[in-house]
Order: C-alpha cells, then sequence, then structure tokens
C-alpha cells in the first residue's frame, strides 16, 4: 500500500508511521480524531493510517469475542467497547464525508493544488468520491437548470457558487502543549495588538483560524 | 418521470423569463403548476423567494441554487431511509433527481466497502452513540425465527416483546419490524 509522505518532518512533531501503539493509546488517538474533525470548521488532515489500525483493532476484539464461552459477563463489557469504538469510527468518518461534500469544489481544489510533500486532506477513496460527487451533481444542475438557461449563463463556477468553511467560526479548545504570543487580533490604528498565552491543561474559546496550525500539529485540542 | 422533468423546466422558464438581467428582483408572478402535486408550491415560493432576497444575483445561479438545495434534502434520503426509498417520496422526485440519488449511493457504497483495507464499514450505521447492552422491543410484525449471538433463537411474532441485544436490533427498528420500548 502506498505510503503517505512524512509530514513529520515539515510540522515538528515526531510521529513516526511505525510506531507501535498500545489499544489504549490507539483509541485515545482515535477519539482526539474525532472531536477535532466534529468541532472544526473545515477538513482536517487525512488519518487513513489511524483509520486501517482502529479497524484492524476491532476485528482483532471480534475474533477474541467469539473464543469467549457464551454467556460470559465479559462478553458483554467486551461487546459494549466495540461498538463504542465502531461508533467513534463511524462519527470521525461521517463529519469527514460530511464536509467533503459540502465544500466540494474547495476540497477538490486544495487537493489538486497540493505540492507533494504536503500532507494529504483527502484518502485516496475520500478523493475519488469527491470527484464523484462533483460529477454527479454537476450533470444534475445542467439537466435541470442550466440547459434551459440562455447560452452564456449556462456554466456554473462551482468555486464561487458552493461557499467556503467559515474559518471565522468560534471553538472550545484545551491546550495540550504550551503556546506563548498567539496572536487573536493584529495591531491596527484603533488597538495594540492583542496576543495571548495558551497555558498546558487551559481552555479557551477562540476563532478557529486563530488556532488552526495549532489543531494540525496537535498543540491543542477542539472539545 | 419525463413529464415531471418537463413540468419544471416550464416552471423554471416562468420565473427566469421575469427575472431583470442584472438588478434585483423585486416582484415575481407564481406561475400555476397543478400536475407537480404538493411539493409545486414549495418549489416555486423557494425559488421565488431566493430571487428576490439575494439581490444581484445571476438568475442562473438562484435557479440552480433552488434546485441544489433539494438535492442536500435527496442525500439526507439516503442516511435517513436507506438505499430504497419509500415510494411516497419517489412520487416527488423527477428522472435527474433519481438519477443522481442512484449514483450518489453507489458512490459511497464504494467508499464505506473501502474503508480499512477489509470488508470496510457501514458509517451509515451506528448514528447513535451505543447506551445500553440491551433493550426492550416489541415486535410490529411477524418476522419468523430470529438468532441471537449465543444461539438462542426468538420467534418475532408481532406485538411480542423482548429483551435482546442491542447491535442486533439496529436494522430491524430502522426497517420497522422492531420497535424500542422506552418504559
Amino acid at each position: 500500500r502506498e505510503r503517505m509522505s512524512d509530514a513529520g518532518d515539515l510540522s515538528g512533531a515526531e510521529e513516526s508511521q511505525e510506531e507501535v501503539m498500545t489499544p489504549a493509546e490507539l483509541i485515545a488517538k482515535l477519539e482526539e480524531a474525532w472531536l477535532n474533525e466534529k468541532f472544526s470548521p473545515e477538513l482536517l488532515e487525512n488519518k487513513s493510517e489511524l483509520v486501517e489500525c482502529v479497524m484492524e483493532q476491532i476485528t482483532h476484539m471480534e475474533e477474541n469475542l467469539q473464543r469467549v464461552r457464551k454467556g460470559d459477563v465479559k462478553a458483554s463489557v467486551h461487546r459494549m467497547e466495540i461498538d463504542r469504538i465502531r461508533f467513534v469510527l463511524s462519527s470521525y468518518l461521517r463529519s469527514r464525508l460530511q464536509k467533503i461534500e459540502r465544500f466540494f469544489p474547495h476540497v477538490l481544489e486544495k487537493e489538486k493544488s497540493r505540492a507533494d510533500g504536503d500532507p494529504s486532506f483527502l484518502s485516496p477513496e475520500e478523493f475519488a468520491f469527491a470527484k464523484e460527487y462533483l460529477a454527479n451533481t454537476e450533470v444534475y444542475l445542467k439537466n435541470v437548470a442550466l440547459k434551459h438557461m440562455p447560452p452564456n449563463l449556462q456554466s456554473i463556477d462551482m468555486l464561487k457558487a458552493v461557499p467556503e468553511p467559515c474559518l471565522d467560526s468560534f471553538v472550545f479548545l484545551r491546550v495540550k502543549e504550551s503556546q506563548e504570543n498567539i496572536l487573536v487580533e493584529p495591531e491596527t490604528d484603533e488597538q495594540r495588538e492583542y496576543v495571548v498565552d495558551l497555558d498546558e491543561g487551559s481552555q479557551h474559546l477562540m476563532r478557529y483560524r486563530t488556532i488552526a496550525p495549532l489543531v494540525a500539529s496537535g498543540a491543542v485540542q477542539l472539545i | 418521470g419525463k413529464d415531471r422533468g418537463k413540468e419544471r423546466a416550464d416552471t423554471i422558464h416562468q420565473i427566469q423569463a421575469q427575472l431583470p438581467a442584472e438588478k434585483p428582483a423585486l416582484h415575481l408572478r407564481l406561475p400555476v403548476c397543478d400536475s407537480l402535486g404538493s411539493c409545486a408550491v414549495p418549489h416555486q415560493v423557494h425559488a421565488a423567494s431566493r430571487a428576490l432576497s439575494t439581490g444581484v444575483i445571476k438568475p442562473s445561479l438562484s435557479l440552480s441554487f433552488h434546485s441544489y438545495d433539494r438535492l442536500l434534502r435527496i442525500r439526507a434520503l439516503r442516511w435517513e431511509y436507506g438505499s430504497v426509498l419509500p415510494t411516497t417520496i419517489r412520487f416527488h422526485m423527477c428522472a435527474e433527481e433519481m438519477e443522481w440519488f442512484n449514483q450518489y449511493k453507489k458512490s459511497l457504497a464504494t467508499y464505506m466497502r473501502s474503508i480499512g483495507g477489509e470488508e470496510g464499514l457501514d458509517i451509515t450505521q451506528d448514528v447513535k452513540p451505543p447506551k445500553s447492552l440491551y433493550i426492550e422491543v416489541r415486535c410490529l410484525k411477524d418476522h419468523g425465527e430470529f438468532e441471537i449471538d449465543d444461539g438462542t433463537v426468538i420467534l418475532l411474532k408481532k406485538n411480542s416483546q423482548h429483551f435482546l441485544p442491542r447491535w442486533k436490533c439496529e436494522q430491524l427498528i430502522r426497517q420497522g419490524v422492531l420497535e424500542h420500548v422506552i418504559s
């Protein structure tokens, strides 16, 4: 399977894709990705490897469950755990799909224009899905509305017609790694520059745009 | 069907003909469109209100937005009803919308099958976080024998009530065979 380009060097994060995680760590990472994706107004970096590992984990747990003696209380607890993980994974992937559909021209444009070393925002399967969504929607609009218009109005620029995600939405976050001098508002004629320090463990409410890079690097967690 | 598509096209034509090229539209006379049924009025009102409220906007964009808006609702149907739509809903859709729906569900199925690299994952399931392990359900129609994990076979007879594992019931609840009884 094709390996993703290692974004670790660019962002400074140490995470190696060959790193072995305990199941508990894996699920914790899934939950972090799930919450970030849920609360972020834009589509976040693709985490295919994480998804694959979680799916493997679920399969492994299902197999273990088959071996537990029927009727044993342990079976119920394992079952509950499997369902919980599957719910979080499904919810995570649904969040992504919803954003892909909602912002489809922008998502595709971003993927097409990214440089080779940059992290991918879409998995290959999500990319295929997004392209199909665009083609399907264009055909529909053409047949239902556009072909009835005068010739000069028959095309639509999807990038202009479909709104972009609102990066100025406010988000709640918890700080995982302390940050200093985060620029909240730049200096203008009327006001001085507004900067804040984000202490580890503290929680804040701010514009997503301000802390977007910190979400990507894992320095803050959206809640 | 075909007639509906033509009706819609005619409706769009009539609205479009009234929209001034580059100025906001201040008034729109709504065309009469009997055979589209109860969904005709919302179409026209929707299209008209968009054209009126969005000010200086290319007529083609506002009318396409109206169609696009319907598309978003049709998309939602796949997630709510599954891949087979109830007849009453299909009745309100034109051929192009059915085509879009069919392509969409194919695309979604392909994507879901690709998740994780083996059999995939049906992400239209597990919509609510699991709360309890077992739930009380009532059978709404005869469904015959039903086997649960430990080999026990339950007879799902109309109006019977059972205490069953939640994950086993989800599918049947969605299909309307079982009803979750919340006491």
